[in-house]
């Protein structure tokens, strides 16, 4: 995936450039701290769509001052729970002091950006498991899934490595955004054109061997259902085929 | 029998096998094939007893010659029998892979026939994965006891894993309660799997194009509780595997008993706790730097049910402690109960770039109840000594896992770091 393509530039690269300005020093604009794909509303025309090349140069900056640096930037971008001035601020800080603050854990501004980024990291790992692909008519493999944070993007490279060239989509259902890889082609769309790519209703003959499976995989002297809940939190059961009778 | 029966069969009989890891391997598949695997492993689900479902884990067949005591597929045991095909385990490995259900396929059988003719059945359907829908997800092998060495070079070269169980920790007690099965084999598998993983790391280091055998190495399963061993003994045991065969991990299974047998305890719920505190232990072993004999002090040889073992030595070593923050080694650090790697780690790095006080440390995720004990700082000890047996209370943990201190799984499967 390369940023400039057309879904990213109004993905992270508005707000690597923020990143950067405030790594360097420099006020910038503030950043578009809104949910991922704002663009799907109109946007301020005056704001300016960033260029591939400048974008690229400042994942440049970012990566050699410190990787993780970058990591941070982009999983504070992909959180919901609104990061991204914190990590502006934390930023702003390693630019002046070092990057070794990265690491401070004595630091308020450092726990709590790290806790927030690793909450997104986890949701990432999880659902990289827990989504539950559909075969379609068209043939298409998709997965709906309702994620707490906007970790599309973060799933892109693990399921193309997984499907290998095959076709798949997946579906932020709440937020109404799909990635969606065709012929080795990765592509996002939102609103309507996301939702249509869900996976049809109608159950599958492989989804019904999977919940036979899934029930005799089970040990019974062994039943812990808290630890369950505690490694699958119920609110990721909706599309868990397995779950439901 | 139609096929969905034969899966809740022939997985009901597989599930007491604990190991369902799909870590340790990266593999991606050429054009036309699916999948890659991922080094971190993945799980898929989880069930209702807490574990982690990462692999389509069967058996091949449930029909079995032997006749162990303690397994639910011996031969004198009333129960339906079942065999699937290969093309049958192809698809639904595929099906299933293909909707994320699973990282891939792990694969064990009874002993329906020859030795040999069913590791060549195991090994089938993991060479048509392989070579004819180019799968590139996660295969395990069980090696199947007494089967012969070509066979068991043959499968490390589709699988990602193999592991033959040990299943008991010593010849005698195989001998009572898995007569068919012979230590001496059991082991002499083990050496040439760890052999044939330790000349082929060897051979890619040469020439990067070598195909890897069994990238994820091997590891094995021991039965906890259905034969007299203490925990001293399991664990040197397991130390042992580590050192000699290379394994990358040694699965403790609590004993359940399948059916009444005068040569098996009958104990009313399977010993987790016990089990527990070995997956513990085994943690101290590869990832703390302590030696299987440092673990139990003089005569002792089962561990605490009160406390875990790190605290229990830490317990036996007043002199050790405490250790300084400010200037510890990692190494060091790592011994104080309630600092893990991440804390010790964080430890470290913070202190380079200021001077640490307490409540930094607990910010940093250190479990100060217990860790106070055993630290100070710049000198001073961040709490007044106390009894030995006040400390202890304070650092009990009596109950099985993941109940009420919510402590991380039993099976082990997760990477825990407990401190
Ligand atoms: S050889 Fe394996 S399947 Fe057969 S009885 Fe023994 S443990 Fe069970």
């Amino acid at each position: 995936m390369k940023p400039g393509e057309d879904s990213w530039g109004r993905g992270p690269g508005g707000f690597i450039l923020a990143a950067r300005d405030a790594l360097d020093g420099m006020a910038g604009e503030g950043p578009p701290c809104g949910e991922l794909f704002a663009a799907t509303e109109a946007r301020p025309s005056e704001r300016r769509e960033p260029d591939e090349g400048e974008i690229w140069a400042a994942i440049g900056r970012l990566r050699a001052f410190s990787i993780e640096l970058y990591d941070l930037c982009l999983l504070s971008w992909m959180s919901s729970e609104g990061l991204q001035p914190l990590f502006l601020e934390v930023a702003r800080a390693a630019g002046i002091s070092g990057s070794s603050i990265l690491f401070d854990y004595s630091r308020q501004s450092i726990r709590l950006l790290r806790a927030g980024c690793a909450r997104v990291e986890r949701e990432i790992h999880r659902l990289a498991g827990l989504a539950r692909f559909g075969l379609r008519r068209d043939g298409l493999y998709s997965a709906p899934l309702e994620p707490d944070h906007a970790i599309l993007p973060a799933l892109a490279k693990h399921f193309l490595e997984r499907f290998s060239g095959r076709s798949f989509a997946l579906v932020d259902c709440r937020r109404r955004l799909a990635l969606l890889s065709t012929e080795g082609e990765l592509r996002f769309l939102a609103g309507r054109g996301a939702l249509e790519l869900l996976p049809e209703t109608t159950a599958s003959e492989a989804e019904g061997l999977w919940k036979l499976y899934f029930t005799a995989t089970e040990n019974p002297g062994r039943l812990n259902p808290g630890l369950q809940r505690r490694f699958m939190p119920e609110r990721y059961w909706k599309h868990l085929t397995e779950l439901h009778s | 029998m139609d096929l969905g029966e034969k899966l809740a069969l022939l997985a009901a009989s597989a599930r007491y096998d604990a190991s369902c890891a799909s870590s340790g391997s990266a593999r991606v598949s050429g054009t036309g094939g699916i999948g890659a695997a991922v080094p971190a492993g993945v799980c898929h689900s989880w069930t209702g007893d807490g574990r982690c479902v990462s692999l389509l884990k069967v058996l091949y067949s449930n029909a079995c010659r032997n006749d162990c005591a303690y397994c639910v597929n011996r031969s004198s045991a009333d129960i339906r029998r079942a065999s699937f095909g290969a093309e049958e385990l192809v698809s639904l490995t595929v099906e299933f892979y293909r909707r994320n259900y699973v990282e891939g396929l792990f694969l064990s059988s009874g002993v329906f026939s020859d030795p040999d003719i069913v590791m060549e059945r195991l090994i089938e359907v993991a060479r048509i994965l392989r070579e004819r829908e180019g799968f590139a997800g996660y295969i395990h092998l069980k090696g199947i006891p007494g089967c012969g060495e070509a066979l068991l070079r043959k499968a490390g070269l589709f699988a990602d894993r193999i592991s033959v169980n040990i299943e008991l920790p010593t010849s005698r007690s195989l001998a009572l309660l898995a007569p068919q099965k012979s230590g001496a084999e059991i082991l002499g598998s083990m050496r040439l799997l760890g052999e044939a993983e330790s000349e082929s790391r060897e051979d890619a280091a040469r020439l990067r194009s070598t195909p890897r055998f069994a990238p994820a190495g091997q590891s094995t399963q021991l039965i906890v509780g259905a034969s007299p061993e203490d925990d001293r003994c399991i664990v040197n045991l397991a130390a042992a595997l580590y050192r000699r065969y290379g394994l990358r991990r040694v699965y403790y299974s609590a004993f359940m008993p399948v059916a009444p047998d005068p040569r098996l305890p009958s104990p009313t719920s399977p010993p987790l706790l016990r089990e527990h505190r070995l997956y513990q232990a085994d943690w101290l072993l590869r990832f703390y730097g302590y030696g299987a004999d440092e673990l139990f002090e003089g005569a002792e040889s089962s561990f605490a049910a009160d406390i875990d073992p790190k605290c229990s030595w830490a317990l036996g070593h007043p002199s050790f402690f405490p250790v300084d923050a400010c200037r510890a080694s990692y190494a060091e650090l790592l011994r104080v109960p309630g600092v893990g790697p991440a804390g010790a780690r964080r430890i470290l790095a913070s202190r380079s770039s200021r001077s640490l006080r307490s409540e930094d440390l607990r910010k940093m995720g250190i479990a100060l109840k217990r860790a106070s004990w055993f630290l100070s700082l710049d000198g001073s000890p961040l709490r007044e000594p106390a009894q030995p047996e006040v400390i202890r209370a304070s650092l009990a943990d009596h109950s099985p896992p993941g109940k009420a201190t919510g402590r991380p799984a039993p099976a082990g499967q997760l990477e825990l770091e407990f401190s």
